[in-house]
């Protein structure tokens, strides 16, 4: 059912709709995966957490609520899913995703300023830096960023210029 | 940031002030280079790989078919209704309830039978739950457990991992409560788990609790009424302790509660119930000692309240809270 609108969805999931539960989990994958992505830096990661979204929706579908927008209350979820993920892990899927970028990036001509830029990148501040990516690599326009975080546009405006700012004290050293 | 507005496009006024500006000085010159330079090659950063959406949404499905039976709480009759209602398609909708009625009755007999039931709760939320046998479980934030639907004939056995309040109905099976390292058996009777970090305290309530190390039988510890043991890593159940209030339950109100609570665990208990992030500066904070109830006190109040008490300071910078030795004195 891909042409149904959110709230329609959201009414059927209630009524444990499978179907409209599949089309919501079609529709949010792929935001809510480089979302993760952004934030924890793991591709492997960010599949479990979307996961784990998709299960909390599922699990507590009779406390849906169609008036609110679904997609804020994804991204909500997603928020605090991550927090708990980065705290457990911390430490071991940074590095290990880390190295396995800078791999791909080595076949590039300009491998040399951007295996430093991503070096530089992953000191930034998570909030920054996610921000970074998700507008730089994936294309997403700052609205659309905005409503991910439910902050306004000129915050995502300022946290780009902000890890600019960084970057270039960083890579001008 | 001018240059960065470069980028997007700007208005002409701004551009002749930026090309002042680059004027100005060779270094200037060289940082709207750098700028430019970093805005175009971060296009060029790895994406991220595109998991295969199509195997990832059979995961969940799978996950869908083994908890149907659980939070719904709908009758097969509900479900019919929820198709013929919704389902825009008619023709398949009753060819599909047929299959999903055989199907759904004996895949919930399967799984009513053998199915594990997890249940996990983000920091800040708690929340309580009922067993089949009717006892209630009360779970604090940032915890787990994980039981069969239908416990089996002579052995009720859960497993958690975190902090619940047990009530316990008696019903001839004992009731066992697996941690990570310990193991609890009880009949019929009240009491509060804390398993976190190769630790597990009991604290029991009513009724009568034996405890002991998940890696050996002996020795047990027999626990009754007002008295609370621990069990740390894999060593035998300290002897019974007296406690003179059940203060420590506070939790389940809302309160948090430390008593003698090293400032280590009341940082990640105040991550736990606040949701945030709470970092210790200095090794030597680890150990100190804190006796407190908080009730109702936001976040900040609460770390006010504990630097004032322990004479310590603290930040809040990029949404964590640092605590660190006083600098006065």
């Amino acid at each position: 059912m891909p042409d149904f609108s959110d709230i329609q969805l959201i009414k059927a999931i209630k009524d444990s709709n499978v179907d409209a539960f599949e089309t919501l989990y079609y529709r949010y994958y792929k935001p809510l995966y480089f979302f993760a992505w952004s934030r924890t830096n793991s591709s492997e990661a960010s599949k479990e957490i979307v996961q784990e979204i998709f299960t909390r929706v599922w699990d507590t579908r009779n406390r849906l609520n169609s008036n609110k927008s679904i997609k804020s209350y994804l991204y909500r979820i997603a928020h605090n899913i991550i927090i708990d993920h980065s705290r457990k892990q911390k430490v071991h899927t940074k590095y290990v995703d880390s190295e396995r970028e800078k791999f791909k990036i080595a076949e590039d001509e300009n491998a040399e300023f951007l295996i430093k830029l991503n070096q530089a990148l992953q000191e930034l501040p998570e909030k920054y830096r996610s921000v970074f990516l998700l507008s730089r690599v994936q294309d997403y326009t700052y609205k659309e960023i905005a409503d991910m975080y439910s902050v306004s546009t000129k915050t995502v405006q300022n946290r780009i210029n902000k890890a600019l700012k960084i970057l270039r004290k960083e890579l001008s050293g | 940031m001018i240059r960065r507005k470069l980028i997007t496009g700007l208005l002409p006024k701004k551009k002749q002030k930026l090309e002042q500006w680059l004027a100005a000085s060779d270094e200037h010159h060289r940082q709207e280079q750098l700028i430019s330079q970093i805005w175009d090659e971060s296009k060029k950063l790895p994406a991220p790989p595109i998991p295969n959406i199509d195997d990832q949404w059979r995961r969940m499905k799978d996950y869908i078919l083994q908890h149907n039976t659980a939070a719904g709480k709908q009758s097969i009759l509900g479900k019919m209704k929820a198709f013929f209602g919704y389902q825009p398609s008619y023709r398949l909708a009753i060819g599909f309830t047929i299959i999903v009625l055989f199907v759904g009755i004996g895949s919930w007999y399967f799984l009513q039978t053998l199915s594990m039931e997890k249940i996990t709760l983000a920091n800040a939320q708690r929340s309580e739950f009922s067993f089949s046998d009717g006892s209630t479980v009360f779970l604090n934030s940032g915890s787990m457990i994980k039981f069969k639907r239908n416990f089996s004939d002579n052995e009720r056995k859960v497993y958690l991992d975190g902090e619940a309040f047990f009530d316990i109905v008696t019903d001839g099976r004992t009731f066992v409560i697996e941690t990570q390292n310990a193991s609890i058996t009880v009949v019929g009777t009240a009491f509060n788990v804390w398993s976190r970090n190769e630790e597990t305290r009991i604290l029991v309530k009513t009724g009568t609790v034996e405890l002991k190390a998940k890696t050996a039988q002996e020795p047990k510890v027999v626990l009754i009424r007002g008295q609370q043991s621990h069990v740390s890593l894999k060593h035998a159940p300290t002897a019974p302790e007296e406690v003179t209030d059940f203060a420590v339950l506070g939790w389940m109100q809302g309160k948090i509660v430390f008593e003698n609570t090293s400032l280590k665990e009341v940082a990640a208990e105040l991550e736990r119930y606040y949701d945030t992030t709470i970092r210790l500066s200095d090794r030597q904070l680890y150990n100190r000692s804190l006796t407190a109830t908080f009730d109702g006190l936001s976040l900040e109040d609460a770390i006010k309240a504990i630097c004032i008490s322990l004479n310590i300071d603290y930040q809040f910078k990029h949404n964590v809270y640092i605590l660190y030795p006083s600098k006065s004195r």
